[in-house]
């Protein structure tokens, strides 16, 4: 170009795929949502080409010109800017690279977006040491090392490897993210256990000529608080269901309004949530059915308590 | 004066006389209260504090900002004037690049920088041992198995310029690093003569200030060009977005729960003493006296319901903060007016209400327990 020599990419842009029965759509446009284009982006089977933000400046380029690559003209359908090397770059569809290299079909590099689970001290071990029950939770946990393991498989002659300043960093950080909502949900169900104690003692103490009144009437510390248990165990059923639809609800909401994808509510979570329920209530109206069925019966009926 | 002094010692009796008979009932709406005011501590101390120990994880992604020499490599004095502007806040490190050839005459990029630096700038790499002498260099695992058998030296050459070095550890970073050869950079002016060309930046730091960091590097260095790393700010600020948002919103329902609580039992107690309300108001008490009275009790209730909630609330958030980041959360003053003014209103609300409510029934029909 100009005499001068220039790093040539070609990469998918927004590439239909189909593997198996599925169907996606794959590219730069989806792995590196930093990428940013003035002009437009080229279509994959087009002789588009983006030119780099440097490059293009330093080479008077504007999208929508047309420039000479070896001879042939091409569009420059946008000018690419992404804050790395690419800057000093042409960046083609993959076809037209290839072509022009003379090696149809070949690529050097594939880059991977892919889900991993954080990497712990099971994801290090070298699977060829471990057992075979070991190695198959090994190779089938989405670790960073076992899809690269797996992708040197699928692919001979290949070397996989993982990016670690993405891998190892992405892992730290939603672990801490993790751990916070934990922390915070702890905290949450500790604040709800005193505000439900709170709440059944404001409750009890309204229904002290009740007790009062069963006392009078023969009624044990055991079956009281075997009524009063009972009750607090079914409202916990009623509210930890209602809690859960509500709650649920909201988690979509919130997943839809934060994240743009709805977060998934598990059935499965019901009994957990029922259980907790059943739980806080219970411990935080422990003390205060404790201290009903201690009531004289006596001053309660005359409303001195 | 002794009228006024009796009268306000009067006021004081009730008030306290009030809540010691009812002792199990005060100390529930207290309780409801400090929770309440715990929660809405903890979430608003954890809120400001955590984006700043999250970005803190985020510097170890490596450099957010790039020095680069326009052309041919930067000078001492520009170097020295990054670091100066970086210092404090973030770290700054130079690197060197040249392309030498190994004993079989192939092409290998060798750089030159200051391993203290990088070893804190990037922590992600995965590095055997790091050198500690002069002479000591760094192999990237691909280019060890090109260079070196074992841990034996080998020489590299630069236009004619020859150099021994023994590789004291490999690199692997999955990148371009693994085919790299790092020495450091006095090492590697004294055999190349070649300066830094690329200063890469760590700056901690809200985004305001990274920017106005690299604005104020794009005045100051006009031979070079100053750029942010996108892949790397972009990915931290919508994390952080998002973290954020749902931690408000978390925060936002936790405090939405406590304070309806505190609103059902504080409504509860003010119902249940409607017989003391219609006392009063029989003898002689008028409807906005009650009102300051009650008015009153409910906020040294607030007011001792915020500073017992503004204490957990603290110790909740430096609990989280080092069960989580290993760094405690400072417990922040600020918070409390805001802690404060939120107790009083929810109080103020919870008592005043009912108090409206009962003001239209008639004393007599309440004392005759309708």
């Amino acid at each position: 170009m100009g005499g001068n020599e220039v790093t040539f990419v070609g990469t998918y842009f927004s590439k239909p795929l189909k593997f198996g029965t599925q169907d996606f759509t794959t590219g730069a446009r989806t792995a590196f949502p930093w990428w940013k284009v003035s002009g437009t982006w080229p279509a994959d089977d087009s002789e588009d080409v983006l030119v780099g933000e440097k490059l293009a400046t330093r080479s008077a380029i504007q999208p929508g010109q047309v420039m000479d690559i070896n001879g042939k003209p091409h569009l420059v359908s946008g000018v690419l800017s992404t804050g790395g090397a690419e800057d000093d770059q042409i960046i083609a569809p993959l076809s037209l690279a290839q072509a022009l290299a003379g090696k149809p079909g070949a690529v050097r590099k594939v880059l991977v977006s892919a889900v991993t689970k954080p990497e712990d001290a099971f994801a290090r071990r070298n699977p060829d040491s471990l057992s075979a029950a070991d190695r198959d939770r090994w190779y089938c946990s989405a670790y960073p090392q076992s899809i690269a393991y797996q992708l040197s498989e699928a692919i001979p002659h290949s070397h996989a490897e993982q990016i670690r300043q993405v891998a190892q960093n992405e892992g730290n950080v939603l672990s801490r993210i993790k751990g916070l909502m934990l922390l915070i949900t702890l905290a949450a169900l500790f604040t709800s256990g005193l505000a439900v104690s709170a709440a059944m003692a404001t409750a009890m103490f309204e229904r002290r000529t009740e007790v009062g009144l069963m006392k009078a009437l023969g009624a044990g510390q055991f079956t009281l608080s075997a009524i009063f248990i009972t009750e607090a165990v079914l409202l916990a059923c009623g509210g930890g269901l209602v809690g859960f639809v509500s709650g649920g609800w909201l988690a979509r909401g919130l997943g839809r309004a934060i994240f743009g994808s709805a977060i998934a509510v598990e059935p499965v979570l019901l009994p957990v949530i029922l259980g907790i329920a059943i739980g806080v209530t219970s411990i935080g109206s422990a003390a205060a059915i404790r201290r009903a069925v201690k009531y004289d019966p006596v001053r309660a009926l005359r409303g001195e308590a | 004066m002794i009228r006024h002094g009796s009268r306000s010692a009067m006021y004081f009796r009730m008030l306290f006389r009030a809540a010691a008979l009812r002792k199990g009932q005060a100390v529930a709406a207290l309780t409801a209260m400090m929770v309440a005011a715990a929660a809405a501590t903890a979430m608003l101390n954890l809120f400001v504090d955590v984006q700043a120990k999250l970005r803190r994880e985020f510097r170890n992604f490596g450099a957010n900002l790039v020095v680069e020499a326009k052309s041919g490599g930067l000078a001492r004095e520009e170097i020295s004037a990054i670091q100066a502007a970086v210092s404090g806040h973030g770290l700054a490190v130079p690197f060197a690049y040249a392309v030498a050839r190994d004993e079989k005459d192939r092409p290998i990029v060798v750089a030159g920088t200051d391993f203290e630096l990088v070893r804190r700038l990037n922590p992600w790499w995965a590095v055997s041992s790091w050198p500690q002498v002069s002479g000591q260099v760094l192999v990237g695992v691909r280019a060890a198995r090109l260079l070196t058998s074992g841990n034996a030296s080998f020489s590299l050459n630069f236009q004619g310029h020859n150099v021994r070095v023994s590789p004291m550890g490999t690199v692997r970073t999955g990148a371009g690093e693994d085919s790299r050869v790092y020495m450091s950079l006095q090492d590697f002016q004294s055999w190349t003569g070649i300066a830094p060309s690329v200063v890469e930046i760590a700056a901690s730091g809200p985004p305001e200030e990274v920017t106005s960091l690299l604005q104020q590097l794009q005045a100051n260095l006009p031979n070079t060009d100053v750029r942010a790393v996108r892949q790397v700010t972009e990915g931290e600020a919508n994390v952080l977005g998002k973290t954020r948002s749902t931690l408000l919103s978390s925060a936002a329902f936790i405090v939405c729960t406590a304070a309806l609580c505190v609103l059902a039992t504080l409504m509860g107690w003010v119902f249940d003493r409607r017989r003391d309300f219609a006392i009063m108001k029989a003898l002689g008490a008028s409807d906005s006296l009650i009102a300051m009275f009650v008015a009153g009790e409910a906020a040294v209730l607030a007011l001792a319901g915020a500073i017992l909630g503004f204490a957990s609330g603290s110790g909740i958030a430096a609990w989280i903060g080092r069960a989580n980041f290993h760094a405690p959360v400072a417990p922040r003053l600020s918070v409390f007016p805001p802690v404060l003014a939120g107790c009083m209103v929810v109080t103020l609300l919870a008592t005043l209400l009912p108090l409206q409510l009962l003001r239209r029934i008639q004393p007599a029909m309440i004392l005759r327990g309708e």
